[in-house]
């Protein structure tokens, strides 16, 4: 069964936002106001860090950080879940989301180390012309819900149907999310990490890989290469 | 005293304990206005929040729990006053316990539903909360949560009604309105000797039990916070600081309920100075060792100086949270302590001024635990200061309110002080202590005692 | 009427099925629907900034959902960024025009007409202007047009008789560096992709390139390349912008002196012997000393550069040490291909003439002209000049000077006239315009004279808009025409890429318009018809699309290169070619244009290196260190001839205000999301414009922390930042990526309109900049402004 990772190389990362926006894009996320932003209610699945900025001026390095959900192997999350609205996936490794029967507890938020999900503070709104923009692949959320980054999972069901309709296995390049796709410098990768095979298991062996917080043991499947100085 | 068919000369003094339930006078209904006023105004602010969403409140990433987990931790934390200082009381059996007990077992039942209350408040779907039921996951803590509160509920109820039996009983019989309700809830007691006995087995029964169940209940609830990773939350002690934050609030939450009623319904010859000093005492050892275990937790963090841990440590010592942290600290050590510590402080004001700077405290230490952690996340986000709104202020206070409230009526329509064991403490206490010390006292002590008996 | 058991029970069913409606529960969902219909993916190309990347829209049931980058296009091969793929909240903001409308100037009170009515009124104020005899008072500013679409505004006016087709704020200005020095007028392309060593002297290219997503491809292949060696990128700039932070080195240098820093190196290479001797014999002149045809002996560059720019002289002017300097120079000449990039001429990091000049002697110095890897000269698309016949008023018309004529006598190098045309006209020189069409431009608020466009669009008889937003210059228009966003239009854009290639990217719609707008080419046609025999005949009554297709047509005629396709075709295209065979299969012009709507474009994937009579186009044919044309410009003003004047040379930038009162130096600059700052009324981009530095939906101002604990400002304080002009306010960010005593402010907020998220959010750094002006390009010099900080 595949295990779907990614890899982000922060080399070439040059923090642009692209990821951010086309997220928000693809997963109906309801946009923001300056007072949401005040009260960091802003919904983004996909968020630019300023991870770090070390050294003596001049001789700086600033790390910006593209951060999605870790998608851990071992996440803190799902083990709080009371009603299990949030789950491991055993087919593809993906941390799912069931919007219909989370209850709000906001439990798994604050067991998220790397401070991933997301809360529904209210009923998303749009302006009547911003609904028409609404990917339908992607459910809305109703007030009152939990919702994180999901890898696109719904490309992913959309890239096996088509394979199957067309009759042959699904094929790495037909499931990418959103962030992947649209990232300009190149700097996304995406694919199985249990094919030995595919870029993001070769990338994930490289000396420069490295995961977020390793130490905590939640073994996330987002790999990062760090810069080559 | 005679009126209007009761008669209750057979009670002597102690019918000033069924007063409350035969006469009110308007100052019980001013409170009961006034009470219910501020709980109308909370549910008005909780029907906001049900209608807009939880964005009504001051929460925002990364702070997602704040006031309504304080106070579900905080009301829980009381709930031990009852039932664990009732129980770990006659276990003991310490005979000041009698006036104390029942007034202590309402706390706990009553103050466990706004514990939960404040969980469901805390949902963003409370319209869903059956899933809890239908899918519930066992690996989670807040699972644990629901089965050990259930449970304590169940158990405090019991313990609550099975000593009211026999007072009960005594109202049905000594007056005429409610009848059907106290006959229905006597359970046809007679006080047969038979019945005697199954009541004394099973208070003895649900004592001993009460304590583990109530002992697991707050562990769990600081299972909550421990079994997630997040820095200073991910501590082996949270189990044991939560229960005796717990066993001390609680304990000052029932000094604080006793001097009310015994301003209130005259009952000063039932709980005496002596009493207070007992809990006075009682809460002097709970403050040591809140400071005990506070002192633990606090110095291991900044000995290992871990940057995470450190960072979330500092926000408490010095930075946002300073004020809420030195407030608590003053507020659940150094006034309990100065005024506890002293035999001459120990009076009934003092422990009543110690009991409401430690039930204050008890809550910024709630608070404290539960929002800078949350405000100082691993990872780099806009750290802003978490400012409760009017919405979540006031559901604190319609909660507060409505304990009350509940307590209150409680009192009108059941006494508050257990009749029968305070006449039984009256009866049997003193030949039973005289044999008891006979027993282990050495030497021709026996003579001098049965002396001093006459 | 009895009521039986099972009447009952039905009854009761069937309000049990209402009750969640009837009684409005807040949480019952709604049944889901599940409707399947087929999508679309259909490529076209994003408008938003200069750029022109080529996108793909998916479209599904009419609507369109989601932007992301044409694989095929190579510009954006695939990549998008976020103001691009942000561009569906411009197409569905509700805060767009919907209608033609007209209001009583300065009245803000807008009364909607039909499209009929407008054309009316436009065409009669047109024609009434042209039958008085004065069709030269027909002004255009045009901003962001390109393509088919300008070519088409600038035919309308000739045709008109107006020579007054002025750009204000335009997308893409030519380098004047280029222009003296290899004589060409447009800008070079840096071929970074191939290079080993990029030395960008203030040049924040992936911030905010022409095309920042070109760029990063670019970049991204410059680091990554797998059996070469990984390029290196070395910053110099008062700031840590992104592509400082992405550059090995990041070497701050006090505002205004990369000019100084250039030279400096030179000197180093030049006293190292490290130059490209070879290059520097064959192809420049001017290197060493020269004699002119009165046989007077003037410096070279080499004897200038020995004499005053020694590393130790340079180090005093720009704060960096020499060794630094002195590395520099061997890196540059060490790793092979390089190139060095000053900053964007329409970014806000401004340098002067001699300042261009001296860094792209850098590149003439060690024979980075025209060579993989380094400063191209991008080869011209397909032209199809085309005669036009023009009746008597419009030649009359013609005749007369433009307003931005004299300009050139005081500012002789002047490209973008926009800061003198509002003065000008007010003042009647030569003329005062009668009416004004705004074309994608917004003066009243990115120019620092928006107080005189304010004035002159007010008092101009006949002011017409084609935005599609109601932004702060289209307020004091008295009527406007709304124009498609540019999803629903027509068009095309003509970029190259960094490999010097011209691209043609094909714009068609992707929805279909749904409010009553029109694109501006249909209604410049129509109005066409209505202005007399003449337009009528250069301009039959067809539809823009028609003459895109024309254009097409012609390209396609051409014969050159292909239409996009995925590598190896691009690779088969270049071999036929330079085998001299056409390149493509198309056998048909409807085949093409069928492969063009599908794929999205065409380009010409060739470029040929060392074309020297293509890339020098000065009088002596080679790289001039000492423009022959600059001296001679000079002279004819009348200005005293000093030796300097002709060569790259350092200048501090003029400073209008005490250093005591104002010891800070205002840095301006844009983030990527306010690129241009057009149309960046979307929530999505206002959420992200500074979250590399923790802010949203607000204007910040960075301090160095030295500069911070001095004034005692801490992070987060909200600070005031006053010039001698005025002041705004910020909240304070201390960053150490910004050099002591300069602080770095964010432009592209502060909007006065624009939509309600833009309106009324942040500040406008422009409004507190000295009105200092390049003497010899006429441009604003926004670096210069000194200011102080303090808290509110």
């Amino acid at each position: 069964m595949p295990r779907w990772g990614m890899v982000i190389d922060l080399d070439k990362c040059t923090a642009c936002g692209a990821c951010v926006v086309s997220c928000q894009s693809e997963n109906n996320i309801p946009y923001s106001s300056p007072e949401a932003k005040a009260q960091g209610r802003s919904i983004s699945w996909m968020s630019l860090l300023p991870h770090f900025m070390e050294g003596e001026y001049p001789h700086l390095n600033f790390r910006v950080l593209p951060r999605p959900c870790m998608q851990c192997d071992n996440p803190p999350c799902i083990k709080v879940c009371p009603v299990k609205a949030t789950y491991l996936s055993k087919e593809d490794g993906i941390v799912g989301q069931i919007y219909a029967r989370c209850i709000g507890c906001r439990y798994c938020t604050t067991a998220c180390p790397y401070t991933v999900r997301y809360f529904n503070w209210y009923t998303p709104q749009w302006t009547e012309e911003m609904k028409s923009c609404l990917n339908k692949d992607v459910s809305v959320r109703p007030k009152g819900v939990v919702e994180k980054c999901t890898f696109c999972h719904h490309r992913l069901i959309r890239a096996r149907e088509k394979a199957k309709a067309e009759g042959r296995e699904l094929m790495p390049d037909d499931y990418v999310p959103a962030c992947v796709e649209t990232c300009p410098a190149d700097a996304m990768y995406f694919g199985d990490l249990d094919n030995h095979k595919s870029i993001v298991s070769e990338l994930a062996r490289s000396t420069r890989a490295f995961r977020l917080m390793e130490e905590l043991g939640t073994e996330p499947k987002v790999i990062y290469l760090a810069e080559k100085r | 005293m005679k009126s209007e068919g009761i008669s209750t000369e057979h009670l002597g003094e102690d019918a000033v304990l069924l007063e409350p339930i035969i006469k009110t006078g308007p100052r019980f209904y001013i409170a009961v206005f006034i009470l219910s006023a501020i709980v109308g105004w909370g549910v008005y602010a909780y029907l906001n929040q049900f209608d807009k969403g939880l964005g009504v409140t001051g929460l925002g990433v990364p702070v997602y729990w704040g006031i309504y987990i304080t106070n579900f931790v905080f009301f829980i934390g009381i709930s031990h006053a009852g039932t664990l200082i009732s129980a770990i009381l006659r276990i003991a059996q310490a005979e000041w316990r009698r006036p104390i007990t029942r007034s202590a077992e309402v706390i706990t039942v009553l103050v466990l539903f706004f514990g939960v209350g404040n969980i469901l408040i805390d949902l963003g779907r409370p319209d869903r909360m059956l899933n809890v039921i239908k899918h519930g996951n066992f690996r989670s803590p807040l699972l644990w949560d629901v089965t050990s509160i259930s449970l304590y509920l169940t158990a405090s109820t019991i313990y609550l009604y099975i000593p009211l039996i026999p007072d009960i009983a005594i109202m049905r019989d000594k007056l005429t309105k409610r009848k059907w309700l106290y006959r229905t809830l006597a359970l046809g007691w007679t006080g047969s000797e038979k019945q005697w006995k199954i009541l004394n087995t099973s208070i003895a029964v649900m004592a001993v039990l009460v304590i583990p169940i109530a002992v697991s209940v707050h562990t769990v609830v600081s299972f909550v916070f421990a079994m997630t990773i997040q820095p200073m939350w991910h501590s082996a002690i949270f189990g044991p600081y939560f229960v005796v934050g717990a066993i001390f609030s609680g304990i000052a939450a029932l000094i604080i309920a006793m001097a009310v009623i015994r301003w209130a319904y005259k009952l000063e010859n039932y709980m005496k100075p002596l009493h207070f000093n007992y809990l006075g005492i009682l809460l002097l050892v709970m403050t040591l060792l809140w400071f005990y275990f506070t002192f633990a937790e606090y110095l291991t963090t900044f000995y290992g100086a871990e940057p995470i841990h450190m960072s979330v440590f500092y926000a408490k010592f010095s930075g946002a949270y300073a004020p809420y942290f030195w407030s608590m600290f003053a507020a659940c050590f150094i006034i309990p302590f100065i005024i506890l510590c002293n035999r001459k402080t120990r009076t009934i004001t003092g422990t009543v001024i110690a009991s409401i700077s430690v039930t204050i405290g008890m809550w910024l230490e709630r608070f404290v635990i539960v929002v800078p952690t949350l405000a100082n996340p691993r990872l780099p986000y806009e750290r802003g200061i978490y400012t409760p709104t009017w919405v979540e202020w006031s559901i604190f206070a319609g909660c507060l309110a409505s304990f009350i409230l509940l307590y209150v009526l409680f009192t009108k329509f059941f006494p508050i002080i257990s009749i029968w064991e305070i006449k039984e403490g009256r009866e049997k206490a003193l030949p039973e202590a005289v044999e008891k010390i006979k027993s282990y006292m050495p030497g021709p002590a026996k003579k001098a005692i049965e002396e001093v008996c006459e | 009427m009895a009521i039986t058991r099972r009447d009952f029970i039905k009854g009761a069913v069937a309000t049990g099925a209402l009750a969640p409606t009837l009684l409005n529960l807040p949480f019952v969902d709604a049944a889901p629907t599940n409707e399947w219909a087929f999508e679309n993916h259909i490529p076209s190309v994003c408008t938003l900034c200069p750029g022109g990347c080529g996108i793909k829209v998916r479209q599904f049931k009419k609507k369109a959902i989601r932007i992301y980058g044409n694989s095929m296009h190579p510009i954006s091969l695939g990549g998008l960024c976020p103001r691009g793929v942000a561009g569906i909240q411009t197409l569905y903001n509700p805060d767009r025009i919907r209608y033609p409308m007209t209001q009583k100037k300065g009245s803000g009170k807008w009364e909607k007409i039909s499209w009929d009515e407008a054309i009316k009124i436009v065409s009669e104020k047109l024609a009434g202007v042209r039958s008085k005899g004065e069709p030269h008072t027909l002004v255009a500013f045009a901003g962001q047009l390109n393509g088919l679409m300008r070519s088409l505004a600038e035919k309308f006016l000739r045709v008109y008789g107006s020579p007054n087709f002025i750009d204000v704020n335009p997308t893409t200005k030519p380098d004047n560096a280029i222009y003296l020095m290899q004589g060409i007028e447009s800008a070079p392309a840096y071929d970074i992709a191939k290079s080993s060593y990029v030395l960008s002297l203030n040049g924040d290219f992936l911030d905010n390139g022409a095309s920042p997503v070109h760029m990063m491809k670019s970049y991204a292949e410059m680091r990554s390349r797998i059996n070469k060696q990984r390029g290196k990128l070395v910053y110099a700039g008062p700031r840590l912008s992104i592509t400082a932070a992405k550059a090995d080195e990041w070497i701050p240098i006090k505002p205004g002196t990369e000019g100084a820093l250039a030279l400096g190196i030179a000197h180093s290479i030049l006293k190292e012997r490290l130059y490209a001797e070879n290059f520097i014999n064959s192809h420049t002149t001017g290197f060493a000393d020269w004699v002119d045809e009165t046989g007077k002996t003037h410096d070279g560059f080499r004897t200038v550069v020995f004499r005053d720019y020694s590393p130790i002289a340079v180090s005093d002017i720009t704060g960096v040490p020499p060794e630094i300097i002195i590395n520099m120079a061997r890196e540059l000449t060490r790793l092979k291909p390089a190139v060095v990039i000053g900053s964007d001429v329409s970014s806000f990091n401004y340098q002067s003439v001699y300042t261009r000049m001296a860094i792209h002697s850098l590149n003439a110095l060690v024979g980075n002209i025209d060579t993989a890897g380094s400063v191209l000269i991008p080869r011209p698309f397909p032209s199809f000049p085309e005669e036009v016949e023009l009746d008597q008023t419009a030649k009359n018309g013609l005749a007369m000077p433009s307003i931005k004529e004299d300009i050139k006598k005081k500012h002789p190098l002047c490209l973008d006239a926009s800061n003198f045309i509002p003065q000008r006209c007010l003042g009647g020189i030569p003329y005062k315009p009668s009416i004004i069409l705004l074309f994608e431009t917004n003066p009243v608020y990115d120019n620092i004279y928006a107080g005189e466009y304010k004035q002159l669009l007010s008092e101009t008889d006949f002011v017409v808009s084609f935005s599609s937003f109601l932004d702060e210059t289209t307020q004091y228009a008295d009527i406007v025409l709304p124009n498609h966003t540019y999803l629903e239009r027509w068009g095309d854009s003509q970029n190259f890429t960094n490999g010097g290639v011209p691209v043609l990217g094909l714009q068609q719609p992707v929805v279909t318009p749904f409010y009553d707008t029109r694109h501006t080419g249909d209604v410049l046609l129509e109005i066409g018809q209505n202005l007399g025999e003449s337009f009528r005949k250069i301009f039959p009554d067809i539809s823009f699309k028609k003459l895109l297709m024309d254009k097409f047509k012609k390209v396609f005629e051409s014969s050159k290169g292909n239409v996009f396709g995925v590598k190896y075709e691009a690779a088969w295209t270049q071999l036929l070619e330079r085998s001299g065979w056409k390149a493509y299969s198309h056998t048909s012009f409807d085949d093409f244009w069928q492969s063009v709507l599908q794929r999205g474009g065409w380009w010409d994937p060739i470029y040929y290196y060392g074309e020297w009579n293509r890339v020098f186009k000065t009088d002596s044919r080679k790289f001039e260190f000492t423009p022959l044309i600059l001296g001679r410009t000079l002279s004819s003003q009348g200005t005293k001839d000093t030796e300097l004047q002709n060569l790259p040379h350092f200048e501090p930038l003029p400073s209008q205000s005490s250093e005591v009162e104002y010891p800070l130096m205002l840095n301006i600059y844009t983030p990527l999301v306010f690129n241009q700052a057009i149309d960046s009324n979307v929530p999505w981009l206002q959420d992200i414009s500074g979250s590399y530095i923790n802010s949203g939906w607000n204007t910040w101002v960075e301090v160095n922390p030295e500069t911070a604990e001095r004034l005692k400002i801490h992070n987060g304080d909200r600070v005031v930042v006053e010039s001698p002009k005025g002041k705004i306010s910020a909240t304070a960010k201390v960053f150490n990526g910004v050099m002591p005593n300069v602080v770095s402010l964010p432009f592209g907020m502060g909007r006065r309109a624009n939509g309600r998220w833009q309106r009324g959010i942040g500040d406008n750094p422009l409004e507190i900049l000295d009105k200092a002006i390049d003497q010899l390009t006429g441009e604003t010099i926004w670096n210069s402004t000194r200011v102080k900080i303090y808290k509110i």
